[in-house]
């Protein structure tokens, strides 16, 4: 698991940019984790039907087992997804391996905790969300020779 | 499994191994064989963590490896402590090392030779692979000589994999395995999870599912949370071994001491009894080890049949050892870096392994230090290791000419491959080495040290499948030397 290296300074960069941003800071301080991986898959996945419910059952599991530090650092980029979008917070932190590798991650352990990949056409139907898998959760691995 | 208290030890054992890993458990099931009556103790450290309590706690053991180490060489060290060692742990690649890994200074003028060669060790490479159940291809024997049909058949190559197989069919290699394409006895085939160091779905070979002929043997007992701490000698041989359980010495009496306590706390123990041998503790050595992601142009990967698919052997052997190490690729089937995000390119990427072979060098060592536990100083690796990085790194668009490749980026190299090697090596005299041959300590010759701590040098692939014939070979020389 990754543990997202989102540093001290752009933290408090991005923190205090989009505080200053938001008049009454209510708008921005109140969003949490699901804020950023809606703008993320919205962003991703275009067409792509997925269910509040989902992305709340995905962010309770995805931030199970994370570092303490995690929290905080999903919430300032949850902060700044509302200011500049997820697009936005992505070129910004377009030399970050660590962001880049973070949101990979996400992206992958979402399609993977879903019906994604069996579906002919993901954008035909809301996607049902199935969970993190322990065993045996490559979709594409095939066991018998081709 | 018969546990022994350590009060209740018998007076002397035929046999005391150290350590319940591969060494010494591939050991005792050769020496069983020959000699089923011979009365054996297992002194282990830990415990005994079932698979099942290991995949409810995701973890190999209950004892922190670091914790046991004063580790002041800046590097990470992996092992794992309880009944069964490193078989609880490993990722289950089963390769062979190579004919020249053997013959490293003969051939290329650097490291050492092994005083046995590769032809030695294939009798008994093919005799671990079955007891391992081994699942691999039936065209490897250009790369290992003597490599006869694996019992199980190969798992599935990705499509990337089938390209890279036609364009170079005698460098692309289906990786064996120790990973079940068919299920046996009570192991399930593999399921591609991909997490092999805590298989949940228990297809990997681990002591616990497939060496039960030894743990359970009528002949063996077991004392667990049992610490040896020295070995003793009287009269040119090894009388006993001293070990802590539950804060309280122990002695356990034997005419054969197996040690097999890992590369870290077998030379250490050795230097705690004051057991000679030439550089005990030093040329502590691994591979590097480390990651690249290829993006692919239009090709989907991840199809393949298991964790990790392919290998591939274009920088494994050649004139290039002489100035820079082997190098091995591996074809990762796995979501290391995750997934692509751009809309309907998820799948193409080729996340790939290496390892990188280095000489062991004198300077690196375990030393006794002050305290109770093995001193790791410092740890460097060599630049004849280091310049293979580069030199793998403008090599391999050739080599993945086959594939639609639109990137290639080294990714990190890791800090630890959990191969630690070359602290009590084998040789021909006591003046370069510790033990000979057939793995006998030069001068205590009641004492074997099995395990990658007597590998000379250290190859360019996993070394479980080569302790496990070393262990065979050690045996079934001893028990037939001694008839």
């Amino acid at each position: 698991m990754t543990r997202f290296n989102l540093s001290r300074r752009q933290m408090m960069a991005g923190g205090l940019s989009f505080t200053a941003l938001a008049a009454g800071g209510g708008y921005l301080t109140s969003a949490d984790a699901q804020d950023f991986f809606t703008a993320m898959l919205q962003s991703e996945l275009p067409g792509v039907k997925i269910s509040d419910a989902t992305i709340r059952a995905f962010t309770s599991d995805a931030m199970k087992g994370r570092h303490s530090t995690f929290a905080p650092k999903l919430k300032v980029l949850s902060m700044a997804s509302r200011v500049v979008g997820y697009r936005g917070v992505t070129a910004m932190l377009a030399r970050s391996s660590a962001y880049e590798q973070f949101r990979r991650e996400l992206f992958t352990q979402f399609l993977l905790s879903t019906d994604f990949f069996t579906l002919h056409d993901p954008t035909g139907r809301e996607l049902t969300y199935l969970g993190p898998t322990m065993a045996c959760g490559n979709p594409f691995a095939q066991f018998k020779p081709a | 499994m018969r546990y022994v208290e350590a009060a209740a030890l018998a007076d002397t054992y035929d046999v005391v191994a150290i350590g319940s890993g591969f060494g010494s458990l591939f050991f005792l099931k050769g020496f069983l064989r020959q000699r089923p009556k011979a009365r054996v103790l297992i002194l282990e450290w830990g415990r005994f963590n079932s698979h099942q309590w290991q995949i409810e706690n995701q973890r190999n053991s209950d004892l922190s490896g670091e914790t046991l180490l004063d580790n002041r060489s800046g590097k990470p060290w992996l092992f794992t402590i309880g009944v069964g060692g490193g078989t609880n742990c490993w990722w289950a690649q089963t390769p062979r090392l190579h004919p020249a890994d053997f013959e490293m200074q003969t051939r290329y003028g650097v490291g050492k030779d092994w005083p046995i060669s590769y032809n030695d060790l294939v009798p008994y490479y093919v005799e671990a692979e079955q007891i391992i159940l081994v699942a691999g291809p039936d065209d490897l024997s250009s790369v290992w000589p003597g490599t006869p049909r694996y019992p199980q058949p190969p798992h599935n190559m990705t499509t990337a994999d089938r390209l890279m197989k036609a364009a170079m069919p005698d460098r692309h290699f289906v990786v064996p395995n120790a990973r079940l394409t068919i299920p046996v006895n009570g192991r399930s085939a593999c399921c591609a999870t991909a997490n092999c160091g805590l298989c949940p779905v228990d297809a990997k070979f681990t002591a616990e599912n497939s060496l039960d002929s030894v743990l359970s043997h009528p002949q063996v007992d077991i004392c667990v949370s049992a610490k040896v701490e020295r070995l003793d000698v009287e009269g040119g041989r090894l009388k006993r071994a001293l070990f802590l359980k539950e804060g309280r010495e122990f002695a356990a009496a034997g005419d054969l001491f197996v040690l097999g306590a890992n590369a870290l706390f077998s030379p250490h123990i050795l230097l705690r009894s004051g057991i000679g041998g030439h550089g005990i503790g030093q040329y502590l050595c691994e591979k590097m080890f480390g990651l690249v992601e290829v993006k692919l142009n239009g090709l989907k990967h991840f199809d393949g049949g298991t964790a990790t698919t392919c290998f591939n052997t274009s920088l494994l052997d050649g004139e290039h050892r002489r100035t820079r190490g082997a190098v091995t690729l591996f074809v990762e089937n796995r979501f290391v870096y995750g997934l692509r995000t751009e809309f309907g390119r998820w799948r193409e990427v080729l996340p790939i392994a290496f390892y990188v072979e280095d000489i062991p060098q004198a300077t690196n060592s375990v030393a006794l230090g002050n305290g109770d536990l093995p001193l790791l100083e410092r740890f460097s690796y060599t630049d004849y290791a280091k310049k293979s990085i580069g030199a793998m790194l403008d090599a391999l668009p050739d080599i993945l000419r086959p594939l639609p490749v639109e990137s290639i980026a080294l990714r990190e190299m890791l800090p630890a491959t959990g191969h630690i090697q070359c602290t009590t090596r084998m040789g021909l005299t006591s003046a370069d080495s510790v033990v000979d041959r057939d793995l006998v300590h030069h001068t205590l010759r009641n004492l074997v040290i099995v395990g990658s701590s007597t590998f000379p040098t250290t190859g360019s692939v996993n070394p479980s499948l080569t302790i496990a014939a070393l262990s065979l070979r050690a045996a079934d020389r001893l028990t037939r030397s001694t008839q």
